[in-house]
């Protein structure tokens, strides 16, 4: 059975119809790209998986479980957490207190627990920082719990916010563009971290626009365009699908039909 | 930027972060904290028995505007919300726990802590009113919210006695005991009340809840993202602000006397925004510093009136021209060091509990 079942979905804004009709699903342990020209749509799908934003139409299925049109926080606890396009941390918080955020669901007090610093409260908070430093340490980021996550390097603060959505007890993470603003060799890093996310049980879903990451890294890819689903399949059938090529390159049937016409 | 005139500025800079970052390392040791506490007790015990009922009251003083201070930290430090209608929950504590005490003839204790729920009460509703504001708006909302409130206390007669205001206040009674200035009763509970602020903003801050309203402030799409209520902890930090600073409040009219609309104004609302500006934006420390400084600006400017022989200077009055002094730091603080002279990162690690750390490897 597929973890997470797309169905189906639209979302319009106004007039425009953001996507359209889309179906796909991804299936436990899985590398899963989706990929598009800018403004195809794909943003906006993770945006109404994650609860962003309510659908116009279908349903999304999380591990057997309806999560359409759910609260992020349900969202968060039912197992699904994102990353973003652009890096969104908490910049003026610690790395560790990054991480301890991205375990709120999961921490059990409240404001009077806190006011009276209850046993119960410490031991929670005891046993939320120790795994906070358990994560931190799996991505490679524990020397830096201490620094404030502004202070990072880019490539790091990659890695936190993915740390941060490991946090929450995600078994499913969405991945905004994960490889943007990477120099080759940085991607080639995250690509490798990727992969051994995805030995340690992790379910991944990435939205990428680089191309050498993608056709490396993914077992499947989605293909959309202006909203829709075009191609799908793996890695080397949609390299070579005729719409894919059309969607991100124009129609070359016509270039290559006046050149072969200008050769003649 | 001229190298030369730059060194003497850099050389103050860096002696100012060492110092800081010594007496930071200093601070992590809980004996430290001890003796500093016992210390600052046995001065403020010294000050209300040796000196001047001036002092002492430029300390008391010190004091409310430091628990303003402390409150307003809720809002504008981990919350991130500019709000500049402080005078508000400033007078609604003062006017709850006056109304019920001089008009309606309650004990004091009882009537402070009605006094203190009422704020936080309207503090809750004002977070929930305002839920989908930011920035700018949000900001306006503030004040106009302090407007609103002083006009409803102006107008309310019935209640609130009106522009007349209520008079013959009787002083506070804590626990059987009479406060006055003459045996120091109003320094000491209103430093106690700066204590329980301190400690409660620190419970707060190092738990789940003040990495929520951190993480709100922070980025509130994000947080939302993570499980977060946004509206929830945005709710307990204005509770938090409005108990504190109707405490501060309900001390505040039984030491003043006599209550009317006009006691509190804007400017008095803008006293703690300058004090956290100033201090340091989300820290304790920073609120102290900034009150210390801020608070009696009055007082230092009389002094220096004073000692200097300048007639310009000597005719200025400095319960005007301190106002000016707020504007120039704001400014100062906004261009140079926004975050506040001890605001900012914390160079001291982050504090683990015994028993949790790194495993070795």
């Amino acid at each position: 059975m597929s973890l997470l079942e797309v169905s189906n979905v639209t979302k319009k804004f106004g007039g425009l119809v953001a996507v359209s009709d889309l179906s796909f699903e991804v299936n436990p342990g899985e590398i899963v790209s989706i990929i598009g020209p800018n403004g195809a749509g794909k943003t906006t799908v993770f945006n109404m998986i994650t609860g962003l934003y309510k659908l116009d139409g279908g349903y999304i299925k999380f591990d057997g479980q309806d999560i359409s049109n759910k609260k992020p926080r349900q969202i968060v606890e039912a197992g699904i957490s994102r990353t973003f396009q652009n890096i969104r941390l908490f910049k003026d918080m610690r790395v560790i207190e990054n991480v301890l955020v991205g375990e709120h669901t999961k921490i059990q007090y409240g404001v009077f627990g806190a006011l009276l610093n209850t046993r119960q409260k410490r031991e929670r908070e005891k046993k939320a920082l120790q795994h906070a430093i358990d994560v931190l340490e799996s991505i490679g980021l524990g020397d830096y719990i201490d620094s404030y996550a502004t202070n990072l390097a880019y490539g790091l603060q990659r890695r936190l916010e993915i740390a941060r959505a490991i946090a929450t007890g995600a078994k499913l993470l969405l991945l905004d563009e994960p490889a943007a603003g990477m120099n080759p060799q940085e991607s080639e890093d995250l690509m490798n971290f990727i992969f051994s996310l995805r030995d340690q049980g992790y379910t991944i879903l990435l939205i990428e626009h680089d191309m050498s990451v993608v056709m490396r890294i993914s077992d499947r890819i989605y293909v959309m365009d202006y909203g829709k689903k075009i191609a799908s399949g793996k890695p080397e059938e949609v390299a070579n699908n005729p719409e894919v090529i059309k969607a991100y390159l124009g129609d070359i049937s016509k270039f290559t039909d006046e050149e072969d016409e200008a050769d003649a | 930027m001229n190298k030369k005139t730059d060194r003497p500025f850099e050389k103050v800079k860096n002696a100012f972060l060492k110092t800081e970052l010594a007496l930071s390392n200093l601070w992590t040791k809980f004996y430290v904290r001890v003796v500093v506490v016992l210390a600052a007790a046995a001065l403020i015990f010294i000050c209300s028995k040796t000196t001047s009922l001036y002092f002492q009251r430029n300390l008391i003083m010190v004091g409310f505007y430091l628990l303003l201070a402390l409150s307003l930290n809720f809002i504008q430090g981990y919350l991130g919300h500019c709000f500049i209608g402080m005078a508000g929950f400033y007078q609604i504590g003062a006017y709850a726990t006056v109304i019920l005490t001089t008009l309606h003839s309650w004990p004091y204790l009882p009537a402070v802590l009605v006094g203190c729920l009422v704020t936080m009460a309207i503090g809750m509703l004002f977070a929930l009113a305002t839920q989908r504001l930011s920035g700018t708006y949000l900001c306006a909302t503030t004040l106009a919210f302090f407007y609103v409130e002083l006009n409803l206390i102006r107008n309310w007669e019935s209640l609130t006695n009106g522009a007349v205001g209520i008079q013959k206040i009787p002083p506070a009674n804590f626990f059987g005991i009479e406060l006055s200035m003459k045996n120091g009763g109003y320094l000491y509970v209103i430093m106690l009340y700066c204590l329980i602020a301190m400690i409660v903003t620190r419970l707060i801050v190092n738990s789940k809840v003040g990495r929520a309203i951190k993480a709100v402030r922070d980025d509130s799409l994000v947080s939302t993202l993570m499980g977060v209520e946004n509206t929830k902890y945005k709710i307990i930090a204005y509770a938090f602000c409005g108990f504190f600073a109707g405490l501060a409040g309900s001390l505040y009219g039984p030491f003043v006397g006599y209550l009317k609309p006009t006691t509190f104004t804007y400017d008095m609302g803008m006293i703690p925004f300058v004090i956290i500006i100033l201090g340091g934006i989300a820290t304790i420390k920073g609120a102290i510093l900034g009150a210390v400084i801020v608070a009696p600006l009055a007082e230092y400017l009389r002094m220096l009136t004073k000692s200097v022989e300048f007639d310009w200077l000597a005719n200025l009055d400095p319960e005007q021209w301190r106002y000016v002094i707020y504007g120039i730091i704001l400014v100062v603080m906004m261009r140079f060091k926004p975050k506040g002279l001890l605001g900012g990162q914390e160079r001291t690690p982050f504090r683990l509990p015994k028993g949790v750390g790194r495993k070795e490897s």
